[in-house]
């Protein structure tokens, strides 16, 4: 695979440039480098796509860790890890420990379930027919406000929704995460750089994700480990089906239909 | 100025995210970092992951139909999606709008039981728990 060598492109550039000038020749800047978005880099982020996209009944868990930043200009990272169980086309339960949340996730393509075991509330979003994942995620992001822990890599198709916006994008080389050997690829967008770190082989699946929001000030990051894929897992249809814990108490999701008329109380 | 606004109100989206992806809080998350003066975090996702969803939705009074279609991923879908228990706005209750939302409770509440809703009675408010996102909230409600 071939691979960027950042600071001898821009000596030749530097030097053609030079060159140029000097000989007030035109001489084409012959460069074997890659373009600004790598055919190469797009073909294996397609094929992790493509490979996802190919899995019916998965699970993994995912570390998090996300920086805040504060007025001071201090940064401040804080972590969740969240144990994900996808039965595609329909189903799947999200449980996330995190250093202040508790919570889980449940769809089973009638009913989109929210559970804080710490508050012991859960609130429901029902919905008139069944749909798939794409569609709740969407819905629930849009309607409520929940977005789901790995949302970017449990699409159906996660390449497009990667992908958009994206101008730039290589190859940066061989990696390894937690032992496994992997293909480091990078991109750019309009707002956020990020790095994606794919398996190597068969299996190509995401490892590692890094998103560096670059015009916030500080430039914090957000970064997702994967582990402990389990590419056939065996669901019981149970599983995502939520039973309200003893004391569970059910409240309502505030919508965005509501958003609009609610005052901010200010803590 | 405009694009200060504009930076200020990303910040705010991003602050909101955070219910989604990491951070979200059962708790208060956001808040207890507001009181350090939180800006901003890290985008949680690339930000064209989710923006690309076209829909209408037409207004009902318990529920929202949401159609999708064209989008990306060339679904067309229309769904309901109920609501039961919206929150009131408009009439002010001991000084405190309805509606007004709170991330924390003040002091000294008493938990009161209401044909099978919890309700913190603060003083002379009545605050009601919602999920705003991932986050729990208290909104000013009527006295049940």
């Amino acid at each position: 695979m071939r691979k960027l060598n950042w600071n001898k492109f821009k000596t030749r550039f530097v030097l053609s440039s030079a060159l140029m000038t000097f000989t007030g020749t035109s001489i084409a800047l012959t460069t074997d480098e890659s373009p600004p978005l790598d055919p190469d880099a797009v073909e294996q982020l397609q094929k992790m796509s493509d490979y996802l996209g190919s899995l019916d009944n998965f699970s993994f868990n995912v570390n998090i860790a996300q920086d805040m930043v504060l007025l001071s200009g201090q940064q401040i990272q804080r972590g969740a890890e969240a144990n994900i169980a996808i039965g595609r086309p329909d189903k799947f339960l999200v449980r996330r420990n995190g250093d202040i949340a508790e919570q889980e996730l449940y769809f089973n393509g009638d009913n989109f379930i929210l559970y804080g075991k710490r508050v012991n509330y859960f609130a429901r979003m029902e919905l008139s027919e069944t749909v798939d994942i794409d569609t709740v995620l969407e819905i629930a992001q849009d309607e409520i406000g929940v977005v789901t822990p790995a949302a970017d890599l449990i699409y159906q198709d996660s390449f497009q929704g990667l992908m958009e916006g994206v101008t730039e994008g290589f190859i940066v080389g061989d990696s390894t995460i937690d032992g496994v050997a992997c293909q480091h690829l990078a991109f750019r967008g309009r707002e956020v750089d990020w790095q994606i770190w794919i398996e190597q082989g068969e299996n190509p699946l995401p490892k590692k994700f890094l998103i560096t929001s670059k015009f916030s000030a500080g430039a914090p990051q957000f970064t997702a480990v994967f582990s402990d894929w389990n590419t056939a897992a065996t669901h019981s249809d149970d599983m995502f089906e939520f039973s309200p814990p003893d004391g569970a108490e059910e409240i309502e999701f505030i919508t965005s239909q509501d958003r609009g008329s609610i005052i901010d109380g200010g803590n | 100025m405009v694009r200060t606004i504009k930076h200020l109100s990303i910040s705010l989206i991003c602050t909101l995210a955070l219910g989604l992806v990491a951070n979200v809080s059962d708790k208060f998350p956001v808040a207890s970092l507001a009181q350090f003066g939180l800006i901003s975090a890290a985008y949680a996702a690339p930000p064209g992951v989710h923006h690309s969803a076209r829909r209408t939705t037409r207004s009902g009074r318990h529920k929202t139909t949401v159609t999708r279609s064209g989008n990306r991923r060339h679904r067309s879908v229309s769904v309901d999606v109920t609501h039961r228990h919206r929150p009131r706005v408009g009439a002010v209750a001991a000084g405190i709008a309805i509606g007004t939302r709170i991330a924390t409770l003040p002091r000294g509440c008493t938990t009161v039981y209401r044909y099978g809703v919890t309700y913190h009675h603060c003083g002379d408010v009545y605050y009601r728990p919602y999920y705003e996102g991932t986050q729990v909230v208290y909104v000013v409600v009527e006295a049940p």
